[in-house]
């Protein structure tokens, strides 16, 4: 029997466990990224505006 | 400015627990055995890889729970109190429920795969979640098909009501009906569940939630800010 046998048959439910474990990992990550992504594209028009904002009040 | 670091503290805090709760489990944790596998003629215990899935898999689905709560407490709010705010917080639970539950559901199906040799069984609990997740995804196809705003917060508020007696049906429908799917918290299931496994299974848990709440405040203000800019527009406007 050799390595890859072995480890075939000891470990047979590695490749389930590697998966669930990235899909996990990756979906949270990227998640939390677009979130981030979206977040400061919107504090940066929400400053333009409310600066509009107060330009146009002083004027 | 104080909140918002607080949401990032906390989001380092699920990354670092669930980081090292992945290490734990590996490294620490000890393997639990699946009968025995004969090789070179030495009848040796056959680790059960497989459970390793379990520091993840249960701490995800047990958050999905907890948020779906959130779902039907801030709709129950909106119907008191007709206040806006609690329907975008019930929308933004539910949005972090679903997320929870696709990952639940994916993570079981890949250990009942590992674990049983098939992709799916109808038993109890996993016919619960299952309609459990159909009921998250229903809670946004209602929200699509409704225009009027007071008129979606309120359907939305009772069916995310409604939904959620399902949660606690699956999570106990285990302990009231014998089946296939182990009860490990509480459970005949969870006698391996004791020392290094269960500091691993507490970590990964206290690191999902706080993942799961940094998620949603930061959800949460993504959405203020959304508002926040439609309000100085119309100032603009106006």
């Amino acid at each position: 029997m050799d390595n890859l046998e072995v480890y075939r048959v000891v470990l047979n439910g590695a490749p389930y466990v590697i998966a669930a474990y990235a899909l996990i990992w990756a979906t949270l990550a990227v998640f939390v990224g677009l979130t981030f992504r979206r977040l400061t594209r919107l504090e940066q028009e929400l400053a333009v505006v409310e600066d509009a904002v107060e330009r146009r009040q002083k004027a | 400015m104080a909140r918002n670091k607080t949401t990032i503290a906390t989001l380092a805090l699920g990354g670092l627990l669930t980081t090292a709760a992945f290490l734990m489990a590996f490294l620490w944790a000890p393997m639990t055995d699946f009968g025995s596998v004969n090789i070179g003629g030495a009848e040796i215990a056959r680790p059960d890889i497989a459970q390793k899935i379990f520091y993840f898999h249960v701490p995800v689905a047990e958050a999905s729970f907890l948020v779906f709560f959130f779902v039907a407490l801030y709709g129950a709010l909106f119907l008191a109190k007709k206040d806006r705010v609690y329907d975008t917080k019930a929308r933004i639970a539910a949005e972090v429920t679903l997320m929870f539950v696709i990952l639940t559901m994916i993570s079981g199906d890949l250990w009942t795969k590992a674990s049983w040799d098939t992709w799916w069984v109808w038993e109890p609990r996993l016919t619960t979640y299952f309609i459990m997740t159909l009921l998250v995804v229903a809670y946004f196809v209602l929200r699509n098909s409704i225009e009027d705003e007071e008129r979606r917060a309120t359907y939305a508020a009772v069916f995310g009501i409604v939904a959620f007696l399902d949660a606690p049906l699956s999570f106990m429908i285990t302990r009231w009906y014998r089946s296939i799917h182990p009860v490990v918290i509480g459970g005949a299931s969870g006698s391996w569940l004791f020392g290094p496994r269960l500091v691993t299974f507490i970590v990964a848990q206290v690191g999902m939630l706080a993942l799961g709440y940094a998620i949603y405040q930061l959800r949460m203000r993504e959405e203020l800010t959304k508002e926040r800019i439609e309000a100085a527009k119309a100032a603009l406007e106006g």
